[in-house]
């Protein structure tokens, strides 16, 4: 079976052209679905597909969806997450610059599902020259009647703009997008209320990934059962997993979801470069808790890899191998939260910081015997008690690098005394 | 709904957090970052509780009671977690006398080290004693601290006026920053950077002064710590007592704490529960109780002229040449003016001493030339009955607000609110104020112009629909038939607006009820003034609008209502005042604040005030009154609200208050029924004989006493051509001015707020 679905088109020139993008059968899904289906119907089909959010929490797009009152005196809105700051990640880019149509599409059709008509994409501030594509997409989308006013004259209107960030991984997590995108600054809001019910403006938002979206139009197209098809009962259709650190051929590679994690790292991504053996993995984006090397043997689907005490986050997999000290993983994890921490919250702000502050110390030689307590110690104090999942995703790397990797620090502690 | 807080079941009223809700019920939960009046924060979490059928612990401050709910808010565990929590706090506060071992035997040998530039622990912080850190730190006990405590070094903020800013005491809980932007909506603070680099600055680090700061001090009141202190505080250990009063700076009557130390005024600050306030205040009465109170331009003794200067004598020999000039001189040349400033014992007293004292018609006041007297004035020749006791609570709940030039802080803040809840604010003249911020609008339409554009709003909200015969207001008819003459190219030219502005207006007004129309004595005053009002009026009856005439000072009300008692026959308050002031009159008595004036404006002029004023330039006698902060009475707020206070500090100098000064000269005159004991007899007097205080007990502080209102039908519109008028108006209020005292030129550090553009 033909395993690439939304990454198919990439090879082609020009996809990002409307008339390419159209000779390739675009836009055939929200043809299908304004002028055929009810609202209700989309909804429900993504819903059986069990399309789960490929931003990081794994969330059913379809329940999402769902939580969104349907009669409300208030706009609706819908954020398209496109800040992709999770360290490692790297596919919804390819996504915006290969094929922004797809990811249009997948919007028009989430905002006739949910009965919205204002979109939003909030991308990531250093893809410039992608949110110039997506811009002159959209242009194009307005001037074929796909966006604006009674779009294929059924009545549905929707605009959508581009919004640029500005370099904070917090605005990554939904309502500090929200925050930002009301142009404040991007804190973390309280919830509950959840976007769903009070979100942009105040007002029921659906916030979902590029990724997540861009499947949405496949899923109208071909149903429910054959994106099931592709993945995992309850994790239906591939994922874009973006292989990076000590392998062969780092790169993006669409693979059912399912796929084991063993087999993307030997099989496709080419395995280790000659004399190097594994060491660890990070199978999810920096905030997923690391996996030794005889722990790859898990399916790369988001309970699978939950239950193996991790989660699949944005499906970005970072090798490691036996060469890197693993105290210069935990460097660099140490020292991107605590730099990209927002500060509202006590257990976050002094939490990452004091653990960056211990990890430097270790680096610099001069850490003390119970510095590994001390790591985890802290990172236990801040697991569950944030206000927003930074906190968590700063908690659990640190947590899980120390413990499965204590015997390793301790030697280097030793070693620096 | 009843929810259960560690076994104890609570009722629960409203929307209300797990915080309030313990709170109410005796339960403490440590908290650093919740504060009654804001959106909840999260932020400290100190405040983690358990709650059934919840995953995990979440904050109490900002988890709201559901019916049934159980929660479970101290136990060994959350102990342990809120203590590791505390730790962190600690780690980036200076902490040292908190594990000090020597803490109890301190406080008797660091009599002078609190005046250090940097503070190090808290025996050398301004916060000590007064420290929500150092509660938490009580509670929770922890017995050691597992990090280094570390100093941020970051410079302390000290060149803005009234307070300081210190990083590093700063728990970055963005109390000050939500106060000032939720409540006060000025925005000056805000969390700059992020992460463990995370200070509390100003756009660009900007100076409070270039950043839009109202040096309300509402940030300084709501810190928990010690990192915003006021200046004069900072050297100063807690008060010995504190006292209720009510701020007399102006017409809103914030209730206001004075905290008191050896006799003399440490600081003022607003009441967390005043009825007007709650808990804001703006700079006067925040910053400027003490500087005023205690200002070296107080009189302190009598002074009488003595070969063109004033010399201090006793108050035997003043009162006596008082006495023995007005005996010499006809009652009809002499003249009294008023102050609106003082309580309506004094006020009373005045007239009384006046009328049946002195026998003369002659009595002016600075109430006179307020907007709700020209109201009043409006309304007589109308025959008309505005109500007068508009809620200020009541703007918050509006949609729609004209603005006619400026308001008052606290009627600014109820602004904000409602706009932030989504109304619109027109301010339709007026200066640079903060309301202008959140405005929709800013008409800076030319002064005595505002007549034909509200004119012509009226016209196109009436459209061209006859009068429904009887079913509207009285005068309907006759007010339908003067808009059909009116022609909207007059309200086009005069106020400058395109016609297709005026009509927006009006869709304004008819989308978004209810609305509030608010106007101050610029509006009111003036050739144009009265017909402004009656226009104002008729668009409100249209509107079914709250209409509020906007005084400045503190007892203007009281003051109409005690003028209009002792009006009988008397020439208008406003023609006297003129009168006064082109040197009609042999002898006066001044209390209130006259303009500057060329020359003496009489043969003989007593001022009796609490300052040596501008007044005292001419005056032959000036007699030592007593501030509100050291007097006993009573004033009426705008809304017509009864307010008493009591003394907080004994009087400084010989000051007397000014109900007694008089009583003392009638004395002195021998004229009978002036043996008033005490404010309260004066009162009680009062509320025999003043209808609107009739009735009413001004002992007893009840939580809301209103004067009352002439209970007349009151809707009906306008339709009379208002009389002509005098040319200009008398002088320009000042809301910076307390009696004698030119605040924002007699007293430096607002001097330096006002004066900075
Ligand atoms: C700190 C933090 C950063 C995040 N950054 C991103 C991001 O860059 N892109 C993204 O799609 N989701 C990110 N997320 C996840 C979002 O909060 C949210 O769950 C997601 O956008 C929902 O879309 P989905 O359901 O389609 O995955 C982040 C979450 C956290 C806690
Ligand atoms: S966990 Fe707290 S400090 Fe950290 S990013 Fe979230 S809100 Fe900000
Ligand atoms: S200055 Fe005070 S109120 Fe503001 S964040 Fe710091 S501790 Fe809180
Ligand atoms: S008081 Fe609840 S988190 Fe600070």
């Amino acid at each position: 079976m033909e395993t690439k679905v939304l990454t198919k088109g990439f090879e082609l020139d020009h996809l990002f052209r409307i008339g390419v993008y159209l000779d390739q059968g675009g836009y055939r899904a929200v043809k299908k679905a304004l002028t055929e289906w009810k609202p209700e119907q989309v909804l429900d089909e993504v819903k059986k597909a069990n399309l789960r959010g490929r931003g990081g929490a794994g969330f059913p797009a379809g329940l999402k969806w769902s939580f969104v009152p349907q009669k409300t005196d208030k706009a609706k809105y819908l954020c398209v997450n496109a800040d992709e700051g999770e360290p490692g990640t790297f596919k919804d880019r390819y996504i915006m610059a290969h094929d922004p149509h797809l990811l249009i599409e997948g919007i028009i059709l989430a905002a006739y599902a949910v009965g919205i008509h204002t979109a939003y994409i909030y991308i990531r501030g250093e893809y410039e020259l992608i949110a110039r594509r997506l811009e002159g997409a959209i242009g194009d989308a307005y001037a074929k009647g796909y966006l604006g006013k009674n779009i294929l004259g059924v009545g549905f209107d929707l605009d959508l703009y581009v919004h640029r960030g500005a370099g904070a991984y917090i605005c990554g997590e939904e309502t500090g997008l929200l925050e930002s995108l009301e142009g404040k600054r991007g804190n973390p809001r309280l919830k509950p209320p959840f976007p769903a019910s009070v979100g942009l403006f105040q007002s029921p938002t659906v916030i979902n990934n590029v990724e997540t979206l861009a499947n949405v139009p496949f899923i109208v197209l071909n149903g429910a059962a054959w994106f099931l098809e592709r993945g995992s009962p309850k994790d239906g259709g591939t994922r874009i997993f973006g292989v990076s650190g000590a392998v062969n051929k780092p790169g993006i590679y669409e693979l059912p979801v399912g796929t084991s994690l063993r087999e993307i790292i030997f099989d496709h991504a080419g395995g280790l470069k000659p004399g190097r053996t594994l060491k660890a993995v990070i199978p999810g984006g920096m905030s997923s808790p690391v996996f030794k090397a005889d722990e790859v043997d898990v399916k790369m689907d988001c309970d699978c890899v939950a239950a193996a005490g991790s989660m699949l986050g944005s499906g970005a997999i970072i090798v490691i191998d036996d060469r890197t000290p693993i105290l210069d993983v935990l460097s660099k994890v140490a020292k991107f939260y605590a730099h990209e921490s927002c500060g509202q919250c006590t257990p976050c702000r002094l939490g990452t910081s004091w653990i960056h502050k211990i990890v430097k110390r270790m680096a610099a030689g001069k850490g003390r015997a119970d510095d590994v307590d001390g790591l985890i110690r802290l990172s236990a104090n801040i697991k569950g008690r944030t206000l927003c999942p930074l906190g968590d995703a700063a908690a659990l790397p640190v947590l899980a690098i120390a413990k499965k990797f204590k015997a390793e620090l301790q030697t280097a502690l030793k070693g620096s005394a | 709904m009843k929810i259960t807080i560690d076994h104890l079941n609570v009722d629960v009223e409203g929307r209300k957090s797990v915080l309030d809700a313990a709170r109410e019920s005796g339960i403490y939960i440590p908290s650093l970052c919740d504060h009654p009046r804001l959106v909840p924060f999260s932020g400290c979490r100190l405040c983690v509780i358990e709650v059934r059928g919840r995953r995990g612990v979440v904050p109490a401050c900002g988890t709201y009671a559901e019916d049934g709910m159980v929660v479970v808010t101290s136990s060994p565990s959350l102990q342990k977690m809120r203590l590791q929590i505390l730790d962190l706090i600690l780690s980036e506060h200076p902490s040292a006398c908190l594990i000090c071992r020597e803490k109890e035997t301190c406080e008797d040998h660091k009599s002078t080290i609190r005046k250090v530039g940097e503070v190090t622990g808290c025996v050398l912080c301004p916060n000590n004693g007064r420290c929500d850190l150092q509660t938490v730190v009580e509670h929770l006990k922890p017995d050691n601290l597992h990090f280094p405590a570390l100093y941020r070094d970051q410079e302390i903020h000290r060149k803005d006026p009234f307070f300081e800013r210190n990083e590093n005491l700063c728990i970055l809980c963005g109390r000050c920053v939500r106060i000032c932007h939720e409540v006060r909506g000025a925005s000056t603070l805000a969390f700059v950077n992020r992460g463990s680099q995370t200070v509390i600055g100003t756009a660009l680090g900007r100076p409070l002064l270039d950043s839009g700061c109202q040096f309300c001090g509402a940030c300084v009141d709501v810190c928990p710590t010690g990192a915003l202190t006021e200046k004069t505080v900072k050297y100063e250990t807690l008060p010995d007592e504190k006292k209720a009063t009510i701020c007399g700076f102006c017409s809103q009557g914030c209730e206001l704490t004075i905290h008191v130390k050896q006799g003399r005024i440490q600081a003022s600050v607003p009441a967390e529960n005043g009825p007007v306030n709650r808990g804001q205040a703006c700079v006067r009465g925040r910053f400027l109780v003490r500087d005023a109170v205690h200002h070296p331009r107080r009189v302190l003794k009598p002074l009488v002229r003595k070969n063109g200067r004033l010399e201090e004598t006793g108050w035997d020999e003043a009162l006596g040449l008082v006495a023995r000039r007005f005996a010499a001189t006809a009652p009809r040349d002499i003249a009294v003016f008023g102050s609106a400033q003082d309580p309506c014992e004094d006020l009373f007293i005045l007239r009384k001493f006046a009328r049946e004292g002195l026998k003369t018609p002659n009595l002016s006041g600075v109430e006179a030339f307020s907007a709700p007297a020209r109201l009043l004035e409006a309304a007589a020749e109308q025959d008309i009955a505005p109500p007068l006791n508009g809620r200020i609570s009541d703007i918050a709940k509006s949609r729609v607000i004209l603005l006619f030039g400026n308001c008052p802080p606290m009627v600014g803040l109820e602004i904000h609110q409602a706009v932030k809840n989504g109304a619109r604010l027109i301010v339709v003249g007026g200066k640079e104020s903060p309301s202008i911020r959140c405005a929709s609008a800013w008409l800076k339409i030319p002064g005595g112009k505002e007549f034909d554009l509200l004119t012509g709003l009226s016209k196109i909200l009436a459209g061209d629909g006859h009068p429904q015969n009887g079913s509207g207001p009285k005068g309907e008819a006759e007010f339908k038939k003067h808009l059909q003459e009116f022609k909207i190219a007059d309200a086009v030219a005069s106020s400058g607006l395109p016609e297709e502005k005026l009509h927006r207006l009006v869709q304004l007004l008819e989308k978004r009820r209810p609305a509030a129309f608010l106007f101050n004595a610029t509006f009111a005053e003036g050739p144009g003034g009265k017909a402004n009002i009656v226009a104002l009026w008729n668009l409100a009856l249209q509107n079914q609008a709250l209409f509020i005439p906007l005084g400045l000072e503190s007892n203007v009300r009281g003051a109409l209502e005690i003028a209009a008692h002792f009006r009988d026959g008397a020439p208008s308050a406003r023609e006297i005042g003129r009168s006064i002031l082109g040197g009609a009159f042999k002898a006066l008595y001044v209390c209130g604040h006259l303009p500057r004036m060329e020359r003496s404006p009489a043969e003989f002029m007593v001022v009796q005030d609490s300052y040596l004023g501008d007044a005292g330039e001419f005056a032959d006698v000036i007699l030592p009154a007593t501030t509100f902060v050291e007097s006993e009475g009573t004033f009426v707020n705008m809304e017509g609200r009864l307010q008493k206070f009591s003394p907080a500090i004994a009087p400084s100098g010989e000051a007397r208050p000014g109900w007694r000064i008089i009583c003392d000269l009638a004395g002195t005159m021998g004229l009978p029924g002036f043996a008033y004991e005490a404010a309260s007899a004066v009162f009680e007097a009062m509320a025999k004989t003043v209808p609107a205080f009739r009735g009413l007990n001004g002992l007893e502080r009840k939580a809301e006493t209103f004067v009352q209102e002439p209970a007349k039908e009151s809707r009906a519109f306008a339709v009379r051509t208002p009389s002509a008028e005098e040319a200009a108006p008398l002088y320009e209020h000042d809301p910076d001015r307390y009696k004698g005292l030119a605040m924002s030129r007699d007293i430096k550090s607002l001097n330096i707020v006002r004066g900075h553009k």
